[in-house]
């Protein structure tokens, strides 16, 4: 499974380059830099960077009018000589959804992306065509040097471009309703939701979401992902249904408490009662099935402990997954004196994360250490759980369809459960530019430097 | 992060295949195949070291399996955790780094795993 993706500052960026006038030439071009994240049978190629060709590498040619010189060509060898990074040349087609190359970008463009891809094999190189939210690439993957694998782009960002697998649908304009014409089953199913966009019920279905945690969170984001047309899932959870997790994980009988059930298996049940044929792939422990995980589009974090939430967000900004985290505890202030506190926070790869955003410290990691980590037994109760994964599931619906048009793509939410109150963290105000704990240039396979 | 060289040095003469990354901020340096106090199983094992706090620790170390010995690190409170894309293992242990030279945290590490018995 190949996927290319890119953020969505990143594309806004290369497209106000690529849409600029030039002198003489009728179109610009450009390159970006690859790093790939590689499992046994997953390759994400994630793009890290954009490189704009000055006007004056640009040359005169009468055959096709204007090409780039030989000095844009090796800049973008250097690059990957050096920086150990994979180069695609880039161009916009303008429009909207999955663009097709021309004749003349197919005829012209697949050996100057053999030139780069021979500068290094280890990186991944070719040739891609941008529309106006996605794009269309033909890239060689690291290791093969001679095939070169079609893959819409998809867009990280606000609003997410998620786009299936383009295998199949060569040269053919993309388009939702061609996919999934077929797939009228549930048009009825979903009328009433049919206000977050003409294609929102197949965005849902291609969507796959982790989910990491089935408990009081967990069990509740799944089912009404599921109801929201959500098919495809990830679950990863060790634990078995216990007769203290019945006030609060939905979905959970007595029945199961009785058969000892697996939490992930009730979780299951309750996705297949709701969608035909679904996709789900169950796990005991993410840090054991991360080729899985790293497949999803949107990951949902629902663990106890605030070093999990570390290790699975950087897991996530190393494969340029959205992270949803949601999370609650209740304090104790008095002898009869208690308040429910939570959280609920986006963090979107190049934004602001948990350590920009203080939720993160080292206090509370330092804290939790001292604790071994011990979360069980605290209180928890099912309503603000349901709070809380009733606007994450809302989080997620407008990060997927941008019905909002709000375009809020770093959050972070508290909650106060006195008064049922979910605020804006004020702290989030006054992060403002990219997010210095993981650069863009960390993303993919790790970057280790000798010493 | 950068690590002042003198202490890289340190390093690069005991150990061979020494490399650098970071992740969340945070630089750790990569020791392949390190040999182990004697009384290890396994003997060799590639090694992480975090040489800032992490944790509630002022350092880390950690391995890429659980190793059995007859140290006093017996408590593997990290098991399995996701640093650079790869599970790791470490003890609880505090190192007594005073001096804060990277040989010498790595060196207060490896008490952890030293027979007391001789």
């Amino acid at each position: 499974m190949q996927k290319v993706k890119i953020q969505k500052p990143l594309l806004d960026e290369a497209l106000a380059d690529l849409h600029r006038p030039h002198p003489f030439a009728a179109e610009r071009v450009g390159f970006f830099s690859t790093k790939c994240s590689s499992a046994e049978n997953t390759t994400l190629v994630h793009i890290v960077a954009y490189h704009s060709v000055p006007d004056e590498q640009y040359l005169r040619d009468p055959s096709v009018g204007v090409r780039i010189g030989p000095a844009a060509i090796t800049d973008a060898m250097a690059r990957t000589a050096v920086h150990k990074v994979g180069q695609v040349h880039v161009h916009s087609h303008g429009g909207v959804g999955v663009p097709s190359p021309s004749g003349v970008d197919s005829a012209e463009l697949p050996p100057l992306s053999r030139s780069l891809h021979n500068v290094d094999h280890g990186q991944a190189s070719g040739w891609a065509v941008l529309s106006g939210n996605t794009g269309w690439s033909s890239i060689a993957l690291p290791g093969n040097s001679e095939v070169e694998t079609e893959s819409a782009i998809s867009v990280v960002g606000y609003p997410m471009t998620i786009v299936p697998p383009i295998a199949g649908r060569r040269r053919r304009r993309w388009s939702w309703r061609r996919l999934f014409g077929k797939w009228n089953t549930s048009v009825h199913r979903f009328d009433r939701q049919s206000f977050l966009g003409p294609d929102s019920d197949m965005i849902f279905a291609s969507l796959r979401v982790g989910i990491v945690g089935l408990g009081g969170g967990g069990s509740h984001m799944a089912q009404q992902l599921a109801h929201l047309g959500i098919k495809n899932f990830v679950l990863c959870d060790y634990d078995i249904i216990s007769e203290t997790n019945l006030n609060r994980t939905v979905s959970a009988t007595q029945a199961d408490v009785r058969r000892k059930k697996l939490k992930t298996a009730i979780v299951e049940r309750t996705i297949r009662a709701l969608h035909d044929n679904p996709d789900v792939v169950t796990i005991e422990r993410w840090e054991t099935g991360e080729e899985q995980l790293m497949r999803c589009d949107i990951v949902v974090g629902c663990v106890d402990t605030f070093g999990g939430r570390r290790d699975l967000e950087a897991f996530c900004r190393r494969h340029l997954i959205p992270y949803v985290d949601v999370g609650m505890d209740v304090q104790q202030l008095g002898e009869q004196d208690y308040e429910i506190i939570g959280q609920l926070i986006l963090s979107m790869p190049g934004k602001a994360c948990m350590h920009c955003m203080n939720f993160l410290t080292d206090e509370v990691l330092a804290e939790e250490a001292r604790r071994y980590g011990a979360a069980g037994g605290r209180p928890q109760v099912v309503w603000s759980n349901g709070v809380l994964c009733s606007a994450a599931v809302g989080i997620i619906a407008d990060l997927a369809t941008g019905w909002s048009r709000i375009g809020r793509d770093s959050i972070c939410l508290n909650f106060r459960g006195s008064n049922l109150s979910l605020s804006d963290d004020p702290r989030l105000r006054y992060l403002l530019g990219p997010c210095p704990h993981y650069p863009l240039s960390e993303a993919g396979d790790p970057n280790w430097a000798p010493l | 992060m950068s690590f002042p060289g003198d202490e890289i040095d340190e390093l690069t003469s005991c150990f061979a295949g020494l490399s650098t990354a970071s992740e969340g901020g945070t630089a750790f340096i990569l020791i392949p195949a390190m040999n182990l106090p004697a009384g290890c199983d396994p003997k060799t094992a590639d090694a992480l070291l975090c040489p800032t706090p992490r944790d509630g620790y002022p350092s880390r170390l950690f391995f890429s399996a659980k190793i059995s010995h007859q140290g006093p690190g017996q408590n593997w409170n990290a098991a399995g955790v996701v640093i650079l894309s790869r599970q790791w293992w470490a003890v609880s242990w505090k190192a007594q780094d005073s001096n804060k030279r990277l040989s010498a945290i790595l060196a207060s590490h490896l008490e952890a795993f030293r027979s007391c018995k001789k």
